[in-house]
């Protein structure tokens, strides 16, 4: 019973916390632009990141490596270094999108100036972080992100076209003009990254090695990361067909969180819109936490600091000097002004680019016999892992170059 | 030595010149870029017609349609800017001066709203204001 208890949690936690501000505003731009054609992108994204979310927590357990010592090993001490660096410069930029877009809330929410909330929610989240055990910070805020699902109750409210979201399985494309096939193909790849985020797996991975999961747990593993990652896509699925139902046909291309916030609570009124704010709160919050931890722990793992949340923080002075400097460095980017969207925007399209180097190192000890002993990946999981690792690895290639040629994404 | 210290003074310096000067004329819009540029105000327009008739319903809080009217706004007001940095000829000339005086139009009715969301009775004449401004806007990209 207490097992179950655990894995339902898990999976709750895991669903909550799934989206963050560049999924919440990337899909729904996607659904804006292009219906549903590109659903087909939301389920390959989610089979991936449940294929290699498992073997991260597998890695973590069997081989007591997170993600960051893996990337060292495999890779060698000079390209790790460099992985290091692009992956925290990146979860610098997403943290400062992620506050950013928590004051934005907190100032729809209650009318007070964003800049105060900026710095007052910093503050908080660094209070939070360091009075909350590892796993209470996980079910706050994955738990809270389950009000999300007033976006998938105003989707099937507002009478989607189930044929046309079943036909957005396939890849296909409307319109032959060069623009909308450029276009098409970046939020492709947008929306692959969005949820292929490295540090969602790195902070995976490392919350394994927290919450002291063992060979046991490895059933719970991969409840978590399939079931709680299914049905997070579900919620991603949601923010599409908002934006193909209610902004698509008034040719509202969304470049505002709060019109995500709107499209979400739309036929709710008043209560729905509270849900909505609060729900998309936690999970932007969540990620701030998750990015600030996420860079604390990749230092500390490539140089074998000493690291963990559950520890005191004098016990463990890098760590702490780690995520107190990421969330201080993301709030000074944010103060400058600098709109969260943009940073998503940019912090998507290069993960993106990073993204092979954090995944070919997992796939690879995860494959390792020597390595996992009985519990390495199966012939079948290595092909699909390997597959998965090709499209990265175009998309990877492509990012930057859609990325000048639509600018951004603009219409 | 210092010869070579000045002429190498003297060609970063004419060249950070060239740079600052061909940033500040008025950039010549293409065909394609005034359409992007259409279709953001058409959807800046669409989306304040959408939002000022939730505030009508009674559908929103007063913090929340502050800000976002205000988040419109702040759109509206950097669509405006960069439109009236922009230059166009020949036949797309007409099209932008249609998109820049709509968006001017746009981000006036927005700064006002702000103020006056509780007044329902000048939001039902701001709604069919926006509805006009999204209506011309998407006229003159059917022109395009």
């Amino acid at each position: 019973m207490k097992k179950l208890l655990g894995i339902t949690l898990g999976i709750m936690t895991a669903l909550g916390g799934f989206v963050d501000l560049g999924q919440i505003v990337f899909t729904t731009q996607a659904g804006a632009l292009f219906g549903y054609q590109l659903l087909w992108a939301i389920v390959l994204g989610t089979i991936a990141i449940i294929v290699y979310m498992e073997m991260c927590g597998r890695v973590a357990v069997v081989a007591k490596q997170p993600v960051f010592a893996v990337v060292r090993d495999r890779l060698g001490s000079r390209l790790g270094l460099g992985i290091l660096i692009a992956s925290n410069l990146l979860n610098l930029i997403t943290c400062a999108a992620e506050i950013g877009g928590v004051a934005a809330i907190l100032h729809l929410l209650t009318g007070w100036p964003e800049k105060v909330l900026l710095v007052a929610g910093c503050i908080a989240l660094a209070g939070i972080i360091h009075l909350l055990r590892f796993q209470w910070i996980e079910r706050i805020f994955g738990l809270s992100g389950l009000l999300m699902i007033v976006f998938a109750a105003s989707a099937i409210h507002l009478h989607p076209d189930w044929d046309a979201i079943g036909r957005g399985l396939l890849p296909v494309l409307s319109q032959s003009d060069s623009r909308h096939a450029l276009l098409y193909a970046y939020f492709a790849v947008g929306i692959f990254s969005a949820m292929l985020m490295e540090y969602e797996v790195h902070f995976y991975s490392t919350g394994a090695i927290e919450e002291h999961w063992k060979a046991q747990d490895l059933g719970e593993n991969f409840m978590v990361a399939s079931l709680g990652s299914t049905l997070g896509s579900v919620l991603t699925v949601a923010l599409m067909v908002l934006g193909a139902t209610l902004l698509l046909p008034r040719h509202i291309f969304p470049q505002l969180l709060s019109t995500t916030i709107v499209a979400g609570a739309f036929p709710f009124g008043r209560k729905g819109l509270a849900t909505a704010l609060l729900g998309a709160m936690a999970c932007i919050g969540g990620a701030a936490i998750e990015t600030a931890l996420s860079g604390a722990y990749n230092v500390c793992q490539f140089y074998n600091c000493k690291w963990g949340k559950n520890r005191p923080a004098k016990d463990v002075p890098v760590f702490t000097i780690g995520w107190v400097a990421m969330l201080a460095l993301a709030l000074v980017i944010a103060l400058t002004g600098v709109r969260p969207l943009q940073l998503v925007n940019v912090s998507i399209i290069f993960g993106m680019v990073v993204m092979p180097l954090t995944y070919y190192p997992i796939l690879r000890a995860a494959a390792d016999k020597e390595l996992m002993g009985t519990h390495v990946n199966t012939r079948f999981i290595t092909m699909v892992g390997a597959g998965f690792l090709v499209l990265i690895t175009a998309a990877a290639v492509a990012a930057i170059p859609l990325m000048v040629l639509t600018n951004f994404g603009k219409p | 030595m210092i010869r070579r210290v000045s002429r190498k003074c003297y060609i970063l310096t004419l060249l950070v010149c060239l740079v600052l000067t061909s940033c500040s004329r008025p950039k010549t819009i293409s065909r394609s870029e005034l359409r992007s540029k259409l279709l953001a105000a058409v959807s800046l327009a669409s989306e304040s017609e959408l939002f000022i008739g939730q505030v009508l319903e009674d559908r929103v809080t007063a913090a929340f349609a502050r800000g976002h009217l205000a988040y419109l706004h702040e759109e509206a007001t950097r669509g405006a800017i960069a439109l009236r940095e922009t230059h166009a000829g020949g036949e797309v000339s007409r099209a932008l001066e249609t998109c820049r005086a709509q968006m001017a139009a746009l981000e006036l009715l927005l700064g006002g709203l702000t103020n006056r969301t509780l007044d329902k009775y000048r939001l039902s004449g701001d709604k069919e204001q926006a509805h006009r401004i999204r209506m011309v806007l998407e006229q003159a990209n059917a022109q395009l």
